[in-house]
């Protein structure tokens, strides 16, 4: 049995850790935009991305709430799944503010808008969608076929599809705001670390089906690995940008 | 490398934006920014990028398709089909619609011509001439 109490408590705490620690200064506002490909960001751009990342930390707390909330209610016992919620709340996290900048409208009298189509494989690699989803079919068959069946990881994969998938899309359809170079940055940040996270999380949810083996964890860390590879920037373009 | 084309939309300047939108992309394609095969973004993503209604990007890429300027297809979407000949000037192309609404409202050519004279009060007299 578990205390949801303390449950939820330690959730809302790592949600207020994480804003804490992840509270966007000038420096690391910068940084990120360094990270994704704007060679040599401007006041301007800086604060733009400051109010962007503050934005998206200040739903981490509630979010873990809720989260927190509708796993102990919905999951009927999730011990070991923590990793696995916290992982999951931070793509809900992109899912949510993603939908909250698609339908914030344009503003100022003046619009601008670029004459290029946006398409999903200008912001991620095909071979990452194909791990992705080729790594969510195995988790899925490795998890229905193990005794007892892991409902609770088969509710936290279909969960981290949606809101991945969901998160990629609107990175790809929401419309510009502000700052061009600033928009594209995080709008590429966005889709990668949404692939990048769905795919770790399907790698750690693998755990679930069968820890003994050696088969599992290797698939794990693959995942994980492959993961980790997307959350960072194209190497070519950043090489590009530096 | 070069900067994506773009376009610019001021709500505020008098022209309806659908045109805003059409005559900025005919003058991206005549002078080679956007050249024949280019493809341009979904109605959708345009307008969402303007802030505009998509039937506003809709009339003005529905303007462009019947001047055979762009083309349309399921699966290539919306593309560069040809470049115009020439781009009518800014005068002629408002007198051109200026007498297309003439004609829509049953007036002839000299009401018109009339009418055009009223609108420059100080410099009838000129006219007149």
């Amino acid at each position: 049995m578990r205390d949801t109490g303390i449950e939820l408590g330690a959730l809302a705490f790592v949600g207020v850790m994480l804003l804490i620690a992840l509270w966007p200064t000038d420096k690391t506002a910068a940084k990120v935009l360094r990270k994704w490909n704007v060679v040599d960001p401007t006041p301007a751009q800086v604060a733009e991305s400051k109010v962007y990342l503050k934005r998206r930390r200040l739903l981490y707390p509630w979010l873990f709430l809720a989260i927190g909330y509708g796993t102990s209610k919905l999951l009927p016992s999730d011990d070991g799944y923590f990793t696995v919620q916290v992982l999951t709340t931070v793509l809900a996290g992109m899912l949510l503010a993603e939908l909250i900048a698609a339908v914030r409208p344009s503003r100022g009298v003046r619009r601008v808008a670029v004459l290029v189509p946006r398409r999903v494989r200008d912001l991620v690699p095909a071979w990452g969608l194909v791990a992705f989803f080729l790594g969510v079919d195995v988790v899925v068959v490795l998890l229905v076929l193990a005794r007892p069946v892991a409902v609770p990881a088969l509710v936290f994969l279909a969960f981290c599809v949606l809101t991945s998938t969901g998160a990629i899309l609107l990175a790809v359809k929401r419309p510009t705001s502000g700052d061009e170079a600033v928009d594209e940055a995080f709008r590429l940040r966005s889709a990668r670390v949404a692939l990048g996270l769905g795919t770790a999380v399907a790698g750690v949810l693998a755990v679930a089906a069968d820890p003994s083996g050696y088969a599992v964890p290797a698939l794990c860390l693959v995942l994980i690995g492959l993961g980790w590879n997307l959350v960072s920037p194209p190497r070519a373009e950043a090489a590009a940008g530096r | 490398m070069s900067a994506p084309p773009r376009i610019v939309v001021d709500v505020d300047s008098g022209v309806p934006p659908w045109r805003q939108v059409r005559d900025q992309i005919t003058r991206l394609i005549v002078h080679g920014w956007l050249p024949t095969g280019a493809r341009l973004p979904t109605i959708r993503q345009l307008a969402g990028d303007l802030g505009i209604a998509p039937g506003t990007v809709a009339r003005a890429y529905r303007e462009l398709e019947a001047g055979g300027v762009l083309s349309t297809g399921r699966r290539q979407g919306t593309v560069v089909a040809s470049v115009p000949a020439a781009a009518p000037n800014a005068l002629q192309a408002a007198a051109a619609e200026f007498a297309g609404t003439a004609r829509a409202l049953g007036v002839d050519v000299e009401a018109a011509v009339a009418a055009v004279r009223a609108a420059y009060p100080g410099e009838a007299a000129y006219l007149d001439e």
